[in-house]
């Protein structure tokens, strides 16, 4: 068995990979996401709406929540690719490997994934996190909208997961989100389809969040 | 020397009148009370001043600075609206410590001053979750006093205080103000607010009904 086999983003024999993915916004939002609709809730917003602006509070909610996003989907990435590299090594997949696993010639890094996997692995925990933080920012956006803190998490997978099932359903699988995440390819996306669609989750998120913290009554 | 002037304030949420052409002048050395009954628009105009909320018209003007557009929030002001909301993981201290490093001018000894005023012992390692009810309206106080803020506006600030320490809250808010600093205070309690108010506005549906000067009525 090969490190590519073993590692969950690219497992192809188990569940855990689609799991993985599926709850990817999940693991994203739950370190932080929710925590502008607590202090909305609790009141405790007024408190530093008094001593600063909104603006730098909404800013300071936004970078803490993409941070902790970003490493509440790497590290557990991480460590399992560590864990994975103790038992398993690094060989370059069989050809046949690849279409098991998903990745075809046309797929993106496919140069990287044959010379050398383990850095394959590392440079989607790095998009993963990224992707990861941008998301994030999506409970941050809803906080004001929202009913609950469950809701808050949770909001973000669904809305995430029912477009990847619309884009994947009606031949734009290219464009599904949680499809370019997954280190298995298993839609054939773009470097530029990927980076658009980061600056697009990024920009309407930071769009709405700005535009409801600049100007809002804070009761 | 502090100055709160407000000029013809309107306020609607949803479509419900909440504060009507508000017009007054506060200045500092003096306690003002806020006198109504529940939902007569009390804690609105506080939040108006604060800058909590943005006014549909009219202008809250602190120290010659229009609030939302020569400033973001009040420079030097201290608040208790409603329920006292901190973090329930740290102690007493570490919560003002918190709020305190969001300004330059609020230093440990003034946080511990602060806390022992109100009654609190500062070295108390219980978290904020384990405190009593009267203890969480004293964190709220200290947190408002803190520093000795130029304003403090204190919204029921005896309420769910024993006898004994709702005396020395009174005691404490006298001293600051003959200290030259402006308070303003909202309390159902009519003798309480009598006691403590230099002048006394009335408001009824949103609008000021009466204005009573407490000092002149008892030379």
């Amino acid at each position: 068995m090969y490190l590519i086999q073993a590692w969950i983003g690219t497992d192809y024999q188990f569940a855990y990979n689609e799991m993985f993915y599926i709850l990817l916004p999940v693991l994203a939002c739950l370190p932080y996401g929710g925590s502008l609709y607590t202090d909305i809730k609790t009141g405790y917003d007024k408190n530093i709406c008094i001593k600063g602006s909104r603006l730098h509070y909404a800013i300071s909610k936004g970078i803490a929540t993409f941070l902790s996003a970003f490493f509440s989907v790497a590290i557990p990435l991480g460590l399992n690719l560590f864990i994975a590299a103790g038992l398993f090594s690094n060989y370059s997949p069989e050809r046949l490997e690849w279409m098991n696993i998903g990745i075809v010639d046309r797929n993106m890094f496919t140069t990287i994934f044959i010379s050398n996997p383990a850095v394959y692995c590392l440079v989607y925990i790095l998009i993963d996190g990224l992707f990861a933080g941008a998301i994030a920012l999506t409970s941050l956006s809803l906080s004001k909208v929202v009913k609950s803190h469950f809701t808050a998490v949770v909001t973000p997978m669904v809305l995430y997961v029912l477009f990847a099932m619309f884009m994947e359903g009606n031949d734009f699988g290219n464009w599904s989100v949680l499809g370019m995440l997954n280190p298995r390819q298993y839609v054939v996306t773009k470097s530029w389809q990927m980076i658009t669609a980061f600056l697009v989750i990024l920009f309407i998120n930071v769009f709405i969040i700005w535009v409801t913290s600049r100007k809002r009554d804070v009761l | 020397m502090s100055e709160i002037r407000i000029e013809g304030l309107n306020k609607s949420i949803k479509g419900a009148v909440i504060l009507k052409d508000i017009n007054m002048t506060l200045t500092s050395g003096k306690i003002y009370g806020f006198k109504g009954k529940n939902g007569s628009g009390k804690t609105m105009l506080m939040r108006a001043i604060s800058g909590l909320i943005l006014p549909d018209s009219g202008f809250v003007i602190i120290n010659g600075r229009e609030l939302h557009k020569d400033i973001t929030f009040p420079q030097s002001m201290g608040i208790l609206i409603e329920n006292p909301s901190f973090l329930p993981q740290y102690t007493g201290l570490k919560n003002l410590k918190l709020l305190a490093d969001l300004t330059d001018n609020i230093s440990i000894k003034d946080i511990r001053i602060a806390l022992e005023r109100v009654g609190l012992d500062p070295d108390d390692k219980r978290t904020y979750r384990k405190y009593s009810l009267g203890m969480k309206q004293k964190l709220g106080i200290a947190n408002a006093i803190m520093g000795e803020p130029d304003i403090i506006i204190l919204d029921e600030p005896i309420n769910a205080l024993d006898e004994e320490s709702a005396h020395n809250i009174k005691k404490v808010l006298l001293e600051i103000r003959d200290r030259d600093k402006l308070i303003i205070i909202a309390c159902h309690d009519k003798e309480e607010l009598e006691f403590l108010s230099d002048i006394i506005y009335e408001i009824k549906d949103g609008s000021i009904i009466d204005r009573k000067d407490i000092a002149d009525e008892d030379a």
